[in-house]
């Protein structure tokens, strides 16, 4: 199964060429703020708000306060990558355990397990993670949370629907007859039939994660200062884009070409998983 | 007499990813006023295409070619005005699935309506008074209720007499009816037929009956054309088809019905093989691979469809001449 | 229809009751309280502000006055603002954004059907991918990246229009922000509203309206469109809260007095009231505009409605 969705993936260009972009972002990621000469906090008196140029090594230009943007964009990267991929991480483990706990246990459980995940649905998720964000002053960690906390919702949803039609197959039956507890029937049996769709999900959540806390920074309530994610670069940007436009358009562009091929990569992974699809 | 159905040279392709495929290779087809036309063949036959190329129903991959005319007049593919002129006016369908075929979120009563309305131009009030009668005519009970009715409020062999009433509302020259019976069980199999022999009494109406059941045909239609693999193999009165099958492929699907007076021992009889793919024309017969009286000529020379009087033509080297019993 | 629409409307109270109630916990018992920040307050001063917000007595005290108050209208005082209430507040601020949301649904919803019935008919073979590649960009890209882009293009770039500020009336002010709140949603919407024409477009029953010889203007009217548009009216619900979230954006970056303005002033300042009250205003939009997306649904698809109809003989 896993080799036949490798191939049908590998045939869509549009997210071979994402996975390729993913891959590169994330080199620069983590190496390119060492190449340059800059640290992220230094300000250079000397190149105050000076656009992308070779020579001085402000390959993205300088910010207004004279800081390189290169090595800030990056790390800014970096924090939102994590960022997105920690929050991800989170609502994969408690989206998967949670649905597959209901969906194998059913009903009346799975019953109160689902109305929970609707209940917690219907609540506007982003003003409550802004009430935390200001309750918590910003703390990054509950920040990891509480983006995490909403996101596990369809997932949940996703795998206990996924659990629901494993129940029936006869290699849950043998397992139950051989003599398995439960547990061991969840992780050895159900939770490594049911990565399929994880995974397609977790690869389409991370860019939710990232938008969330981009917006959060945006507004001021998310990563603070110093740090900065791309978010808190994009409302730098935004400030000052009469007079310094690539402060603007270039954490801007980085953020939108990870958004894009994260959901190009999802829904490649997606498009290639599903048994409907044929030669 | 302006035959109400002229096809001439047809042929039906569809572009795919793998290739070309030839649904319908060249067919020439009537249809005389006050005819009732039955054609049969096997799924993949491409009967269904035939019919949905001339109503200029093709999936869009779909491409026709060849001369089409309604009353004398010629219909040309691109027109979609023309088409629209034709369609539901001169010309009406009826669709094998019952089920799906009626829109679901509309009465059965706006339904009709709207080919009154659109074709002949009716008020609602006019149109609705139409759609009642129609309604009766083909035997729904409780018109007046039943027209303001939802589709899935109806049982299938409703559904199914609420598809002729909308064919038959504009009192077109021709009713085309694919597969009308086959999703319906046998006792409403029965009704409808009995409604389609009513309307036979009606000498203003010619219909094609497209089905792979020759029973419905026997019931039903006056003459009969038999289609394989996108060519009419043999065409005759109904009557002389049963008795004095021509084609080696109509006397296989006559045999493999199941009759009454069967005896009950022994296997039942099928006809071998498959039928071929329609990516590939072979250059013989396409049936000499499943014939078993297929010779050297009928693998090398395709057979035309040559008629032998009477009304009568069969495409084959060695038509059959004995007479069933 | 009556009967649903009271169930309905029924199940929305525990649903809001709960939101309430944990927003307020939420607020109530972060660590530190709203007069941290001040400047160092001598301890009694404190001590007399407290009382006089009523923060000393229980929890459970203050969580019955706080939801008294707001049966009678009354969010309580705010914090920062100190010569006004939460509620006047939020009265200064809902019209606008309610405005600026409304119209930016409005401008979504027709231009994403409409979008999506363009591509889903294909009329020539670059319609489609054409369509669909602008509407992934909407989609993904971040509000608060588009709209500045929108503001230097459009504003000063070209300068057709302008690029912040509101004065009352003024049509120019809105076009940015509404287009700039809409674009993601009608990217969605069109989206939606493709696939699932795509989908009607090849069922029986267009087949048998076609075969009737209606013109396709009726066809995709009267009989595509209604059913093709049952995912888009679902998605209505969600669809007014990430009007609602972009709002936020939408009126800090063109400087709209609206009240979300407020909210995220209030965030900053650790103004717990006026965010509590502001997420409540919220909670009760979104499950009203929820609600009624399911009655329009219920409305469209007949067959929610007559469940129990059986067919005849």
């Amino acid at each position: 199964m896993w080799r036949d969705a490798w191939r049908r993936l590998r045939r869509r260009r549009a997210a071979v060429g994402a996975i390729w972009i993913l891959l590169l972002v994330a080199v620069l990621a983590v190496i390119g703020p060492s190449i340059s000469p800059y640290g992220f906090e230094a300000l250079d008196y000397g190149h105050l708000a000076q656009a992308p140029e070779f020579v001085s090594r402000h390959w993205f230009g300088t910010d207004d306060l004279g800081r390189d943007l290169y090595v800030r964009t990056l790390l800014g990267l970096r924090i939102s990558l994590a960022i997105g991929l920690l929050a991800t991480a989170v609502s994969v483990a408690i989206g998967v355990t949670y649905g597959a706990v209901a969906g194998y246990l059913g009903g009346r459980v799975d019953e109160v397990m689902m109305r929970a995940v609707d209940l917690l649905f219907a609540l506007p998720q982003f003003f409550f993670v802004l009430l935390l964000a200001v309750v918590f002053d910003q703390n990054l960690i509950v920040l990891f949370l509480t983006i995490g906390a909403f996101g596990w919702l369809v997932m949940a949803r996703i795998v206990r629907g996924q659990t629901l039609s494993l129940k029936g197959r006869e290699f849950i039956e043998a397992a139950v007859a051989g003599g398995a507890t439960t547990t061991r029937i969840l992780t050895r049996h159900v939770v490594p039939n049911v990565l399929g769709p994880v995974v397609v999900y977790a690869t389409l959540t991370i860019p939710q994660m990232i938008l969330l806390e981009s917006l959060l920074s945006f507004l001021g309530l998310g990563v603070r200062e110093p740090l900065a994610s791309l978010g808190g670069l994009v409302a730098d940007g935004a400030a000052h884009m009469e007079v310094a436009r690539w402060m603007l358009l270039i954490p801007g562009g980085f953020l939108s070409l990870v958004l894009l091929a994260f959901n190009f990569v999802g829904d490649g992974l997606r498009d290639a998983l599903d048994p409907r699809e044929h030669a | 007499m302006t035959p109400v159905l002229h096809i001439e040279n047809l042929h039906v392709r569809f572009a795919t990813p793998d290739g070309v495929i030839e649904a319908v290779r060249g067919v020439d087809f009537s249809v005389a006023p006050g005819e009732f036309v039955g054609i049969v063949g096997e799924s993949g036959s491409g009967k269904s295409q035939m019919l949905l190329a001339v109503l200029g129903l093709l999936a869009r991959n779909g491409t026709t070619t060849g001369r089409v005319r309604v009353e004398g007049v010629e219909l040309s593919q691109d027109n979609e005005d023309a088409l629209n002129r034709v369609r539901g006016a001169r010309i009406g369908t009826i669709f094998q699935d019952p089920m799906t075929s009626l829109t679901p979120h509309m009465t059965i009563g706006k339904q009709l309506a709207e080919v009154l309305e659109v074709h002949h131009g009716l008020t609602h009030a006019e149109a609705r008074l139409r759609s009642i009668a129609m309604l009766e005519r083909v035997h729904i009970g409780a018109a007046q209720t039943r027209i303001d009715q939802y589709p899935h409020q109806l049982s299938g062999g409703m559904r199914q007499r609420v598809m002729v009433a909308m064919a038959l509302a504009c009192g077109p020259a021709l009713v085309v009816a694919d597969e009308p019976t086959t999703a319906l069980d046998v006792t409403i199999q029965a009704q409808i037929l009995a409604l389609f022999r009513d309307l036979r009494r009606d000498s203003q109406l010619a219909m094609v009956l497209i089905t792979h059941d020759f029973g419905v045909v026997a019931d039903v239609c006056d003459r009969v054309a038999v289609m394989y693999a996108g060519r009419i193999v043999e065409a005759a009165a109904t009557r002389d088809i049963f008795r004095t099958p021509r084609h080696p492929y109509t006397e296989g699907l006559l045999a493999a019905a199941p009759r009454l007076d069967d005896e009950v021992t022994g296997p039942m009889r099928t006809i071998a093989g498959q039928p071929p793919s329609g990516y590939v024309d072979v250059p013989g017969c396409s049936f000499a691979e499943r014939c078993p009286w297929a010779s050297d000529r009928c693998r090398r020379e395709r057979p035309r469809l040559l008629e032998s009087g009477g009304g009568r033509s069969v495409a084959c080297h060695h038509p059959l001449t004995e007479v069933r019993a | 229809m009556l009967r649903y629409a009271a169930t309905r409307l029924l199940g929305i109270v525990p649903t809001l009751f709960l939101v309430i109630t944990a927003a307020f916990f939420i607020v109530r018992l972060a660590p530190g309280g709203p007069f941290d920040q001040e400047q160092s307050l001598p301890p009694d001063i404190r001590a007399n502000l407290e009382a006089a917000y009523g923060l000393d007595r229980p929890m459970l005290v203050q969580y019955g006055r706080y939801v008294a108050g707001l049966l009678r209208g009354d969010f309580g005082p705010s914090f920062k603002y100190r010569d006004f209430t939460v509620t006047e507040l939020i009265r200064r601020g809902l019209p606008v954004s309610l405005t600026i949301g409304f119209l930016a649904l409005l401008l979504a919803v027709s231009g994403g059907i409409a979008a999506g019935c363009v591509a889903a008919l294909r009329r020539r073979p670059w319609v489609d991918p054409l369509v669909m590649g602008v509407a992934v960009i909407g989609m993904i890209v971040p509000v608060f990246v588009i709209a500045p882009v929108f503001q230097l293009l459009f504003g000063i770039g070209l300068g057709w229009l302008p690029v912040s500020g509101w004065k009352a009336g003024s049509v120019g002010d809105l076009v940015l922000p509404v287009v700039t709140l809409a674009l993601p949603l009608m990217a969605y919407i069109a989206r939606l509203t493709r696939g699932s024409m795509l989908e009607v477009l090849a069922s029986n029953f267009i087949r048998t309206a076609r075969a009737k010889g209606l013109p396709w203007r009726r066809v995709i009217l009267r009989h595509a469109l209604p059913p093709a548009l049952l995912p888009v009216v679902s998605y209505l619900g969600p669809a007014s809260a990430m009007v609602l979230t972009g709002s936020l954006v939408v009126e800090k970056l063109f400087g709209l007095p609206g009240s979300g303005r407020y909210l995220i002033e209030g965030a900053l300042n650790r103004d717990y009231t006026l965010v509590l009250g502001m997420t409540v205003v919220v909670a009760t939009l979104t499950l009203t505009l929820n609600l009624v997306a399911d009655l329009i649904y219920a409305w469209l698809d007949p067959r929610v409605r007559f469940n129990a109809s059986a067919p005849g003989p």
